[in-house]
């Protein structure tokens, strides 16, 4: 698709303006509490008031060729949030202690976006105002109820005085300008300023507007929140909108990618000139003071509060993960799957945001497509066109995967198929879940099993159990049932912990304005971080899947099976970081089944750790009705620093290294390409594991040319979803990864090159002909 | 050649055959994704051959010197002692000692040498073929049969393919053409689709760079559409053979002439299967060609074109099947024409 006049211009101001600019952190040193009047309020009325402060005091302005309008301040997932303080000292001390401050909302949820845009926020207002007279007409109402349903009104009308103020903005400009046709546009921008998101929206523009005000308000409170099924809710207005001539085709384009582009203003391409406001209390959800932090880690959102080091080694521990997630603001989007009533929802925006996000080449909102059986084969087509490029997005959802896995942990099947992402890429159910996470770092439980629960890498540190001295465990089984009671203490400890975290950060950061914007919490009266939503999922995650199943398939193979290998020698050899044992790193790395390959022997073992996985979460299912724990396999972004921390692994990694992404193979070892790698990953049952358990292929473009090359990715796509997969995301080869191929072979061993009638392995080649392959790729991508 | 087909022990060449690899996720060999077969055993011996371990109908060891610890392993394991080891570096093979048994590689841990071609049975190469069965009815994808040439074994092949047929998975044959006519009639009815190299039209260069003559590969081209199956000419494109202007519209005119043929592959010549020849310590013959460059390429697929062939460089593209596609595809009518 050929971009428009105005989707030029705009992408042209975003690469070479906004991209560059570092632009402002507002707020920074500001506090709301200037009077006792103020002071006297609770907590949660008083973040209401630091939102109504936002909403009062972020500059609103227009930029010179958009039509959606509205900016929200700066943060990001890796640099921080920043709020006017609305928290006492005492409080703020008191929150310390439980590693918790003003910015520990958590995110990740989306809000009741289709309500937003359909019934306007005075509709939710009302809805306050029924729940406010209902409980203060109790014999004894609910304080806390009460205070709540006052800060969810100031909030709501936060967002509705922030519209206001750019309506204001517009009709001044508006004034001055002298071009017909942009004074026009300023006209209209005016209008749908005045009336949305107070009003329910009308026009497409209206809807657009409507959306994007809410999740400035939304995102500027601190909350990095998706934008869940973009097409579903749009796609009427935009419908109706055209099919009355109200607009052009093109003005249905620049709408879209004025919307789009809005989510992309706050990118800085340097990333090292991002300034850092990262706090402890960032995606923290609370602990009890007393535990220890070295075996408690959440995901490694610990590791972000850096500022990258000139003077240190890339590898340092400031640089090493530097700038991951700089750019993210868990904005996620996703597109087609099938509606409430169980019929495809793909539609024509569906396509049209898929083109213009490759077109644009935006990065926001993270892209996802929905697909099931009956998706169009259109559809299908278009996704892997873009696909055969290399960008990774849109990443593929499978909804005969995951309906099915909410429906079995009790979702009703209509709430089911509404299904969207959070920020990272687990699903739940859009405007009535609270979603969180805990890992369970699967390969360290098997480091305990070597070390008798001592750390390798941290001296020694008791962290898990005592389960005897692996050199008298006789047989497989006997090691395999000491790795699984190190995996269910830690399953027990994540569960608990969820259990007794629930409602934790309310102490310090309620958020009214997503609570009256979630079903349940206006209902019940309470805020979203206590247990006011629907549904409340925190998934629990196998992390570290494919070393610790390659590992267990070495200790299976060479000690108990072909007896070559001793115990001590292998737990020496993972001890010294294969120090002194190079034949046998050798061994363990080629002569012993890799997961990802279609080989039944070590597939076999990952369908055993992932069914006792799912069992012992099982069980915290049905001890209890709080918290729904679905399983999933995962390391987010964070594998570099998931792997940080554990020793050499009995699979050949070496100590320190970043651990496989998700659910894929350990990069290097998947040898047999990716439909083996497919089959591998299909071979256990995924229905528990419906949150969550991505596979991330690499592919060389060069396989993907063409008219057949659509075909190809589209069946590959296809074949995936058939076989039971559950997220999908493909990645096309590039120049750099060929160069860091030459760099790192070990890491690249599975990259394949084909010209031809040759297939051979990239990092078996010599360096002169790996240059010439990456001549050609840089040339073309083609022969 | 007759000597390779009547080659008897442990059954090869009918119960079974030496196969170096069975490749998954193929997309270079025919529509969709497929799977190669590449079989031990080649009638021919082309200066730029890409899979040299292929060409002797018996298993060769691979060596690559890069991998080599120097550990010393190989050394005992040998029972004809062509193993030695080079200070505590790099061990050494005489390949004239050398017998190419594999037990060397059998106890090489890092993995630096490779016996290249294991017996397999119709049996053993179908499990293999239709662990992606899935994928090959969701792309119209399936196996294609390489090697060396897998028309030398046709009895082999035949029960292979039927087997695949019975399954409504597609075929394909890549064949150098040099075989007997009877092979292809013998495998035909479980093909779906030819892909028949033609390397020069001139005899004498045909000669001097395959190492025979084309008058059979020729002949059979001529007769093969009478089998009634999807045939795709492929031209490797190799600087000095078949890339004057002459002898390329020679083959195209060729092609043309043929009924049933619409599309030609062109398959430029690279330098890539070089590390291979070191793996076998084969002196490589090409080293001083040129690639062909993009100029040419694009002349080369001019010419195709104007003689109203479908031409695709690299072999990935211009399949029946994906053209029905294409034409169904431009039918459809939008609501929206962005």
């Amino acid at each position: 698709m050929k971009l428009t006049p105005r989707l030029e211009k705009i992408k042209k101001r975003l690469f070479t303006e906004d991209f560059k600019d570092r632009g402002t952190w507002y707020f920074d040193g500001v506090t709301i509490l200037t009077d006792d009047e103020i002071k006297k309020e609770p907590l949660v009325v008083r973040k209401a008031l630091a939102l109504e402060y936002i909403a009062s005091n972020l500059p609103a302005y227009i930029k010179r060729d958009e039509l959606i309008v509205g900016n929200p301040n700066l943060n990001s997932v890796a640099c921080g949030i920043v709020l006017p303080l609305y928290a006492t000292e005492k409080e703020l001390e008191k929150a310390r202690l439980h590693s918790l401050d003003q910015n520990s909302v958590w995110g990740h949820h989306p809000p009741k976006w289709n309500d937003i845009i359909k019934r306007g926020l005075s509709a939710f207002k009302e809805d306050v105002g029924r729940a406010f007279e209902r409980e203060y007409s109790k014999k004894k109402p609910s304080e806390e109820a009460l205070d709540e349903y006052r800060a969810m009104i100031f909030s709501l009308n936060a967002v509705i005085r922030f519209a206001n103020r750019h309506a204001a903005a517009a009709l001044g400009e508006c004034k001055n300008e002298r071009d017909p046709v942009r004074k026009k546009e300023l006209f209209e921008i005016f209008k749908a300023c005045s009336r949305v998101p107070e009003h329910p929206a009308a026009t497409y523009q209206e809807a657009l507007q409507s959306y994007w005000f809410a999740y400035c308000m939304i995102n500027s409170g601190g909350e990095f929140i998706p934008l869940a099924r973009g097409d579903q809710y749009l796609f009427p207005y935009f419908h109706r909108d055209l099919e009355k001539g109200r607009i052009t085709n093109e003005e249905a384009i620049d709408l879209t990618g004025s919307f789009l582009a809005k989510c992309n203003e706050r990118v800085l391409l340097n990333t090292k000139e991002w300034e850092n406001y990262y706090t402890d209390g960032i995606f923290s959800q609370g602990k009890v003071p007393d535990e220890s932090v070295a075996t408690n880690i959440t995901g490694g959102y610990e590791q972000r509060g850096f500022t990258w080091k000139e003077d240190e080694d890339i590898n340092s521990e400031s640089n090493f993960n530097y700038g991951q997630s700089a750019n993210d603001w868990l904005m996620n989007f996703v597109v087609g799957g099938l509606k409430r009533d169980g019929t495809d929802g793909t539609n024509e925006l569906s396509y049209l945001i898929i083109d213009l996000m490759h077109d644009m080449e935006l990065i926001m909102p993270t892209l996802a497509a929905r697909v099931h059986k009956k998706s169009p084969d259109e559809y299908l087509r278009k996704i892997a066109e873009v696909l055969r490029f290399g960008q990774g997005e849109p990443a593929i959802y499978n909804d005969d995967a995951i309906i099915p896995g909410f429906v079995d942990m009790g979702v009703p099947l209509e709430d089911a198929r509404e299904y969207s992402n959070d920020g990272c890429w687990e699903v739940l159910v859009p405007g009535k879940s609270y979603f969180s996470y805990a890992h369970v770092l699967n390969l360290r439980c098997l480091e305990w099993v070597f070390t008798r629960g001592k750390s390798i890498l941290r001296e020694g540190l008791q962290e898990g159990l005592d389960t005897g001295d692996p050199a008298q465990f006789e047989s497989f089984e006997e090691f395999y049932s000491a790795y699984k009671k190190q995996v269910d203490a830690r399953i027990d400890f994540q569960c608990h912990r969820r259990l007794e975290n629930l409602g934790m950060s309310n102490m310090i950061a309620p958020d009214p304005l997503m609570s009256a914007l979630m079903d349940d919490c206006v209902k019940k009266g309470k805020d979203i971080t206590q247990d006011g939503t629907r549904y409340i999922f925190q998934q629990i995650l196998v992390t570290g899947l494919s070393h610790t199943v390659d590992s267990l398939a070495v200790v299976k193979k060479l000690v108990y099976e072909e007896g070559t290998v001793g115990m001590e020698e292998l737990v020496d050899a993972v001890t010294r970081n294969w120090e002194g044992h190079t034949l046998l790193w050798e061994t363990v790395r080629n002569r012993v089944p890799k997961f990802g390959n279609d080989d039944e022997y070590v597939d076999d073992i990952a369908v055993w750790v992932l069914e006792d996985f799912e069992t012992r979460v099982g069980e915290w299912n049905k001890k209890q009705d709080k918290v729904l724990f679905p399983c999933g396999i995962g390391t987010f972004e964070n594998y570099a620093f998931l792997g940080r921390g554990i020793g050499a692994s009995a699979d050949g990694r070496t100590a320190g290294d970043a651990l496989a992404p998700n659910f894929s193979p350990s990069a290097g070892f998947d040898v047999k390409g990716p439909t083996a790698a497919i089959k591998s990953i299909t071979k256990p049952a995924l229905l528990k594991y419906f949150c969550g358990c991505p596979l991330d292929l690499s592919v060389n473009s060069n396989e993907f040319e063409g008219e057949a090359g659509i075909e190809r990715m589209a069946g590959l796509i296809r074949s995936y979803c058939d076989l039971g997969g559950q997220i999908l995301t493909i990645t096309s080869c590039n120049v750099e990864t060929l160069k860091d191929a030459v760099e790192n072979p070990q890491k690249h061993q599975s990259l394949r090159v084909r010209m031809g009638g040759l297939s051979a392995y990239f990092v078996n080649m010599a360096p002169v002909q790996q240059q010439n392959i990456i001549k050609r790729f840089q040339k073309s991508g083609a022969f | 050649m007759s000597d390779i087909e009547n080659d008897q022990k442990g059954g090869i060449g009918q119960e079974r055959v030496y196969v170096s690899e069975i490749q998954r996720f193929c997309v270079h060999d025919g529509p969709g994704i497929r799977t190669v077969v590449f079989v031990l055993g080649c009638p021919l011996r082309c200066k730029w051959c890409q899979n040299p371990e292929n060409m002797k109908p018996v298993p060769q060891l691979l060596f690559s010197g890069g991998g080599c610890i120097g550990c010393g392993a190989c050394v005992p394991a040998c029972p004809r002692g062509a193993n030695t080891v080079d200070g505590d570096e790099h061990c050494l093979l005489d390949r004239k000692a050398c017998t190419a048994c594999g037990r060397c590689a059998e106890v090489c841990q890092p993995g630096a040498r490779k016996l290249s071609g294991t017996p397999y049975t119709v049996d053993e190469v179908y499990e293999e073929i239709i662990k992606d069965r899935v994928v090959y009815s969701n792309t119209g994808g399936g196996v294609t049969l390489s090697g060396g040439e897998f028309a030398m074994y046709p009895d082999f092949a035949r029960r292979l393919l039927e087997r695949c047929k019975r399954e409504n998975i597609h075929t394909a044959l890549e064949t150098c053409g040099y075989v007997k006519w009877e092979a292809f009639e013998r495998i035909a009815p479980y093909t779906d689709l030819f892909l028949y190299d033609i390397k020069a039209l001139d005899q004498k260069t045909h000669k001097e760079w395959t190492g025979v003559d084309n008058k059979q590969i020729l002949e059979n081209l001529s007769r093969l559409p009478s089998l009634g199956k999807e045939i795709i000419a492929r031209v490797p494109l190799v600087p000095g053979v078949n890339d004057d202007e002459g002898e390329f519209t020679g083959i195209v005119e060729l092609v043309r002439s043929l009924d049933s043929v619409r599309g030609l592959h062109i398959m430029p010549f690279h330098h890539i299967g070089r590390t291979k020849y070191e793996m076998l310590d084969k002196p490589y013959l090409v080293g001083g060609l040129k690639e062909p460059d993009e100029r040419l390429l694009e002349r080369c697929r001019d010419i195709a074109k104007t003689h109203g062939l479908l031409v695709d460089i690299g072999g990935s593209d211009c399949f029946t099947a994906v053209e029905k596609k294409r034409a169904k595809r431009d039918e459809r009518f939008f609501i929206y024409d962005f």
